[in-house]
């Protein structure tokens, strides 16, 4: 692996979020092991995205993104910047998910995403005949969480998420990592692929060569 | 992907045929080669209490593989050590997931929680990265926010800004750039972030 390949395939960032295929993250990892220019780049990555954590910004308005990402920022009234201040602190003590696998090396959970998406827990496998959880297109347009719990299953330090159309196509992947408590794996969704009908979604621990391990296939149901 | 270059390959085999041969500065230069990107392999994994259990457990792992002629291409030893610290975190997290499910299983060691005197401090650190990423041209502070706070794809960025994939890039290494600037002016420090993270309360733990 060169730096030009890792510069070129932005590595450096997309590792950090944790947005690289396995195979891709084991070879960028066997390069930076040993290699102080790319050390030196995560580290200076990872404090930027502390700092940028720290600029969690207060719930956007429902449907108007661009407008949350802009508006934001604005100029406010005094008062204003105090309620947003008053907002930021609550939001410290709010117990939100994480991003994707996410512990800050402080050891505390902190929110990496201003949406307040939802949390779709899944419990329902591919073989019951209950219905899983289900939200609305448009609330899936919107990114949700999908949250699965990890205890009775194989650990692995990494995981790959996919949701799967009945039909066969796949909608959306995604890997994440444990959280803090080792027992639940988070990971948020872009669902703006999302058609309305049933879903899979498989659950896979990633090996050390980057394979996925399929453990468990669960039910979901997006509504018109 | 290429080769190492020979320069990188020449030291991986020294320092492996020095452990090898029980010289006290083989394992000196490979903890000093290494010590950083398994400090920074762990903390992405783990929690920030276990890092420095797992770089000291993957190096004695890894020295000894060394010792016991087990690695057979020394040009290889990242890739060897990667190996051995992927399963060391591997382990960790086992361990730590079959502790939780013991029913009278001693609660594992937490975080404090954050002190008054602490959410003041996050306080202000967010009015002041809030401050500065305002200082920073519209379309820069999108390209941030959209990638690294709301987490979106490079190239669902691109879709909405009317961007190339080069285009983005520039834009995103620009705004890093920038905003690293006003908050090295801010802060009058030399790299951006340090005092922010400075002024965090150390974790507990060891």
């Amino acid at each position: 692996m060169t730096h030009a390949e890792i510069e070129q395939h932005d590595l450096v960032d997309r590792y950090l979020l944790r947005k690289l295929p396995a195979e891709v993250e084991v070879a960028f990892t066997e390069h930076y092991l040993g290699c102080r220019t790319c050390v030196q780049k995560l580290e200076a990555g990872r404090k930027l995205l502390e700092v940028l954590e720290n600029a969690e910004p207060p719930p956007k308005p429902a449907a108007n993104e661009k407008g949350w990402v802009r508006g934001w920022w604005l100029p406010q009234p005094a008062w204003g910047v105090a309620a947003a201040l008053a907002a930021l602190a609550l939001y410290v003590n709010l117990s939100r998910p994480a991003a994707p696998g996410l512990v800050p090396s402080s050891g505390e959970q902190v929110p990496r995403s201003g949406a307040p998406a939802p949390v779709l827990e899944l419990r329902t496998y591919r073989a019951a005949d209950e219905p899983g959880p289900a939200l609305g297109a448009a609330e899936a347009a919107g990114g949700f969480w999908l949250q699965m719990d990890l205890r009775a299953l194989d650990a692995y330090s990494s995981y790959a998420v996919e949701v799967v159309a009945e039909t066969g196509p796949t909608a959306w992947s995604g890997r994440g990592a444990p959280g803090e408590q080792r027992d639940q794996l988070r990971v948020r969704v872009d669902g703006s692929r999302l058609e309305p009908g049933p879903y899979w979604v498989r659950l896979s621990g990633l090996t050390a060569d980057g394979s996925p391990r399929l453990l468990r296939e669960y039910a979901l149901e997006v509504r018109p | 992907m290429a080769a190492e270059p020979v320069e990188e390959s020449a030291r991986w085999q020294s320092i492996v045929a020095r452990i090898h041969a029980e010289d006290p500065s083989g394992l000196e230069s490979f903890y000093e080669e290494f010590s950083p990107g398994l400090r920074l392999f762990f903390r992405h994994h783990l929690r920030s209490y276990e890092v420095d259990d797992q770089v000291h457990d993957t190096f004695l792992a890894a020295a000894a593989a060394i010792r016991a002629g087990q690695v057979k291409r020394p040009e290889k030893l990242p890739a060897f050590l990667y190996t051995i610290a992927h399963r060391q975190a591997a382990g960790c997290i086992a361990e730590a997931m079959r502790r939780r499910s013991e029913p009278q299983a001693p609660p594992e060691p937490l975080t404090e929680p954050p002190d008054p005197e602490q959410l003041a401090v996050r306080r202000q650190q967010r009015r002041l990265v809030a401050e500065v990423l305002g200082k920073l041209e519209p379309a820069e502070r999108e390209v941030l926010v959209r990638f690294y706070v709301q987490e979106q794809d490079a190239e669902r960025i691109c879709q909405d800004l009317a961007l190339s994939e080069t285009q983005f890039r520039l834009r995103k290494y620009r705004a890093k750039e920038r905003l690293s600037a006003l908050l090295r002016k801010e802060m009058g420090e030399e790299r951006p972030g340090d005092k922010i993270l400075l002024r965090k309360k150390p974790a507990s733990g060891h």
